[in-house]
C-alpha cells in the first residue's frame, strides 16, 4: 500500500509524499504497545535512559536545553 | 420540574437513574436532589476547630460589604473570615496531601517486601523503571540483582515520609528554577508527614492567625502531595506493575456481560487490582464459575483503581465516581471489591435492592453492612482467591431485574511520560523535541491538563467533555487523569479518530505520531506524570526556563473531594494556572480569594482561578496559554519551511 499522496507545502508548489504504511486492522495480543520490551539487557537499557531519558540522566551532567547555561538559574 | 437539571450526557448513567427509580432504589442522584449544599460551609465561612463555636461568619451576598460589616465577621476567638477560610482551605490541601501520601507509603511498604522477597504474587516487572530511579536517587547499579538495588531505593523513599529536616527526594526532579523558587518562598517540603501534621498544628484554634502564612503552609504541604507522596505511589507502582505502555479497551456499564461473574474492583491502591487481574484468569478460577452456571469471570475497573489496572492490562472500564451505584443497579454485578477514597457509603444500600456483595478489603476503611476481608499483601494470591470465589457463589444468588445498558465506547490508554518520550522519536531520538517545536511553531496552541472527580451538582461528564472539545478544536494537546479521563473516554475522545474533533494544526500532530489528541496518563495519584511531563517540556527547551513558563494550563471541572484541592494547590505552586469548577471554597473571604487567584503569582508563578461554565473555562485557559506564548515571544504562528539546495543557494545570495 506504498500510496503517493499529493500535498500542498509551505512556499513550494505541491509536493508528493508517500502515504500511509500501516497495516489495517486493531492490534491484537498481550505485548501491543509494550515498546520497552525491545531493550532486552542492562546496558542497552542504561544507554537509553542515558540518551532517551537525557534531560534526567545524561552522564555528562551537564544539562539540557533551557538548563544548558554557564550561570546556575 | 421544568428548571430540572440533567443528570447526566451520559446514555448508560441516565438508563440506570430510569432503572434505580423503577427497583425502588435511591443513589448519589436521588440524594443531591435532597441534599442541598450548606451555603455557609460551601463558601468556607464556618469554623468547627473549638468548642465555643462552632461559629459560622458568611459573607452578606445581596450588598457590597462595607469596612464595619467585614470587621463584624468574626467567630468568637477572634478569628476573621480570612483565617477561617483559610484554615478551612489548608486542611483541604491536607487531608488530599495525608491520602495520597499514605498510598505512597503503603506501596513504598510493598515494594520494601517485594524487594526482600516477602510477598510473593509481587516482583519487580519493570527493570528500566527500577534503573532510572536509582540512576535518579543515587543507587548503585552496576552488576547488582534488581532486588537489592530496589531494597536501596525503598530505605531511601521511605525516609521522606518520615523526615524532619532537609528536602524530599523528587524535589530535584523539578526544572532548578522552579527549585529555587520555592527555596526562595521557604515552602520546600521536608517530610511528607511534617507538612500534614504541621498544617494540623498551624489550623488549630488559636495558632496560625494570618491567611497568607496559613496558605503558605498549605503550599509546601500540596508540593509534598504532588512531588511526595503521590510521585513515589506513581513511579514504585511502575516498577512493581510496569510502566504504562498504550493499551487499547473499553468503558462504560456495557463492559459487564450477562452471562459471567461481574466482579467490580473500585477505589485506589492497585496492590489488590493486579493480583485479582491475574487470579480472575486462573483455569481453575474460571471452571468454578461454570459450575455456578457462569460462562466466565469478567473484572471491571471503577474510578482510579479502574485506571490502574486498564493501563496495565487493558481491564475494561466500568464507569466513573457517579457510576459505582450505578454499576450496581444493573443488577448483574457479584461482587463489588474496595479499598480506599471515593467509596460512597451508599454503595451498601443499593447493594441490598440486588444481590451485589459489597467486601471491603482495608482496615483503614471499613463499612457497615459490607463484608470485610482483610488484604495482606504478603498473602495476596490466597486471599485474592478467597474474595474472587465468595463473588462466583453470589452468581446463582442474581435477581431477576438484570438490565445492562448496551453503551461502551474504545479507548486508548497508558501515556506515561516515559511514552510519550519514545512515541515522539523512537529508541534512537526519543525526546520532546517534536512536541516543543510544534508548540512554537504554532500547530500546537499550548497543553492543558483536565483532572478530577464527578460532582452530582453539575451535569454528569457535561462540563469535561465540553471543556475538552472545546480546547482541542482550539490546538490545545490535553492530558487527562482520573474521573476527568473516563468521561472524556466514553465521550471518544481518546481514540486516534478524535482528532476529527481537534483544530487543524493539533490533528495534523496527532495524525503524524499516531496518538489521540486527549491522552490517558492515568489515576488521580497520576497527575505527577504531568508535572514531569511538564518538567521536561522546560529541560527540552525553547519554553522558557520554568514551568511557569510553559503555555499550559491545568482544570478540574467536576472536582468534589479534598484530594483535587491539594492536588491543584500543587499544580498552582508548581507554576501553573488552574481552574476549578462547580463550586470554589473560600468565596466567603474576598482578600484570601484575591490572594490565590492573583496574588500567589507573584511569587510561586501559578494561580487559581474559578468559573462554572466550560466554554468560558477554555475560553480562560486559551487566554492564559496565550498569554504566555506572548511572553515568550512564539504567540505568531511560523511555519517550519524545509529548504532544498535552489533555495540554500537563493538565500545565499
Ligand atoms: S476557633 Fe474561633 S472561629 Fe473557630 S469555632 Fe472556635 S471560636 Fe469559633
Amino acid at each position: 500500500m506504498n500510496e503517493i499522496l499529493k500535498m500542498k507545502a509551505p512556499n513550494r508548489p505541491e509536493v508528493e509524499v508517500l502515504g500511509p504504511t500501516y497495516e489495517e486492522g486493531t492490534p491484537q495480543g498481550e505485548t501491543t504497545g509494550k515498546w520497552s520490551n525491545k531493550l532486552s539487557s542492562r546496558a542497552e537499557i542504561l544507554k537509553y535512559l542515558q540518551t532517551g531519558q537525557r534531560y534526567f540522566f545524561s552522564p555528562t551532567n551537564e544539562g539540557f536545553g533551557s538548563e544548558k547555561r554557564k550561570k546556575p538559574a | 420540574m421544568t428548571d430540572k437539571k440533567i443528570q447526566s450526557v451520559d446514555q448508560a448513567t441516565l438508563e440506570m437513574i430510569e432503572k434505580s427509580h423503577q427497583d425502588g432504589c435511591s443513589t448519589v442522584f436521588d440524594r443531591a436532589e435532597n441534599m442541598k449544599p450548606c451555603p455557609i460551609g460551601a463558601e468556607g465561612s464556618c469554623c468547627k476547630n473549638c468548642a465555643m463555636g462552632p461559629c459560622r461568619v458568611p459573607i452578606n451576598k445581596s450588598k457590597e460589604e462595607t469596612p464595619e460589616d467585614h470587621n463584624k465577621r468574626k467567630g468568637v476567638c477572634g478569628a476573621t473570615a480570612e483565617t477561617i477560610s483559610a484554615r478551612n482551605f489548608a486542611r483541604m490541601v491536607a487531608a488530599g496531601t495525608a491520602a495520597h501520601g499514605d498510598h505512597g507509603r503503603r506501596v513504598t511498604e510493598l515494594f520494601m517486601a517485594v524487594a526482600e522477597g516477602k510477598a510473593p504474587g509481587y516482583s519487580i516487572k519493570d527493570e528500566q523503571k527500577l534503573l532510572q530511579l536509582a540512576l535518579e536517587l543515587g543507587v548503585k547499579v552496576g552488576d547488582r540483582p534488581n532486588n537489592e538495588i530496589a531494597k536501596d531505593i525503598a530505605e531511601i523513599l521511605q525516609k521522606d515520609f518520615s523526615r524532619q529536616e532537609g528536602e524530599l527526594n523528587f524535589i530535584k526532579r523539578a526544572p532548578l528554577k522552579r527549585q529555587a523558587v520555592w527555596r526562595q518562598n521557604g515552602v520546600t517540603p521536608r517530610g511528607i508527614d511534617r507538612e500534614v501534621v504541621e498544617t494540623m498544628h498551624h489550623t488549630h484554634m488559636g495558632v496560625d492567625q494570618d491567611y497568607q502564612n496559613l496558605i503558605k503552609q498549605a503550599t509546601r504541604t500540596a508540593l509534598a502531595d504532588g512531588w511526595g507522596g503521590s510521585m513515589i505511589g506513581t513511579e514504585l507502582q511502575d516498577v512493581m506493575f510496569g510502566t504504562p505502555s498504550p493499551v487499547l479497551s473499553q468503558i462504560n456499564l456495557g463492559v459487564l456481560k450477562e452471562e459471567d461473574v461481574n466482579i467490580i474492583i473500585h477505589g485506589h491502591e492497585p496492590a489488590l487490582a493486579e493480583i485479582l487481574a491475574v487470579v480472575s484468569q486462573d483455569p481453575v478460577m474460571i471452571e468454578y464459575a461454570k459450575s455456578k452456571g457462569a460462562k466466565g469471570i469478567n473484572l471491571v475497573g471503577m474510578c482510579c483503581t479502574a485506571n490502574e489496572i486498564l493501563m496495565r492490562h487493558g481491564i475494561p472500564i466500568g464507569g466513573n465516581f457517579l457510576q459505582q451505584e450505578l454499576a450496581i443497579v444493573t443488577g448483574a454485578v457479584e461482587a463489588m471489591i474496595v479499598d480506599v477514597q471515593c467509596i460512597m457509603q451508599g454503595l451498601t444500600d443499593v447493594a441490598q435492592c440486588y444481590h451485589t456483595k459489597i467486601i471491603t478489603t482495608d482496615e483503614r476503611a471499613h463499612i457497615t453492612g459490607s463484608t470485610f476481608i482483610h488484604f495482606d499483601e504478603l498473602n495476596a494470591i490466597e486471599i485474592s482467591k478467597e474474595i474472587l470465589k465468595m463473588a462466583i457463589d453470589n452468581f446463582p444468588n442474581r435477581h431477576k431485574n438484570v438490565r445492562i445498558p448496551q453503551v461502551k465506547t474504545d479507548m486508548i490508554a497508558g501515556f506515561s511520560h516515559e511514552t510519550i518520550t519514545y512515541l515522539l522519536g523512537g529508541l534512537f531520538r526519543a525526546s520532546y523535541r517534536p512536541l516543543n517545536d510544534n508548540i512554537i511553531n504554532g500547530r500546537i496552541r499550548g497543553v492543558a491538563g483536565v483532572v478530577g472527580c464527578n460532582n452530582p451538582r453539575v451535569t454528569h461528564d457535561d462540563v469535561h467533555v465540553t471543556l475538552v472539545k472545546e480546547l482541542i478544536k482550539n490546538d490545545v494537546l490535553v492530558l487527562q487523569t482520573g474521573c476527568s479521563a473516563m468521561a472524556t473516554a466514553k465521550a471518544g475522545l481518546m481514540l486516534p479518530e478524535a482528532s476529527k474533533f481537534a483544530g487543524e494544526g493539533l490533528a495534523s500532530v496527532c495524525e503524524t505520531v499516531g496518538i489521540p489528541p486527549v491522552l490517558h496518563l492515568g489515576a488521580c495519584v497520576d497527575n505527577c506524570r504531568i508535572l514531569t511531563a511538564a518538567t521536561a517540556m522546560v529541560k527540552e527547551g525553547g519554553l522558557g526556563d520554568d514551568i511557569s513558563d510553559l503555555p499550559v494550563a491545568g482544570c478540574a471541572p467536576e472536582w468534589m473531594s479534598e484530594k483535587a484541592v491539594a492536588i491543584g494547590h500543587y499544580f498552582v505552586a508548581s507554576g501553573v494556572y488552574t481552574i476549578f469548577g462547580v463550586t470554589w471554597p473560600t468565596v466567603g473571604s474576598k482578600e484570601l480569594t484575591d490572594y490565590l487567584f492573583k496574588g500567589l503569582e507573584q511569587s510561586l508563578g501559578g494561580k487559581w482561578d474559578f468559573e462554572i461554565d466550560p466554554y468560558k473555562m477554555a475560553q480562560k485557559m486559551i487566554a492564559h496559554i496565550d498569554l504566555k506564548r506572548k511572553a515568550l515571544g512564539i504567540d505568531k504562528s511560523r511555519e517550519r519551511v524545509l529548504y532544498d539546495m535552489a533555495m540554500r543557494r537563493d538565500l545565499e545570495k
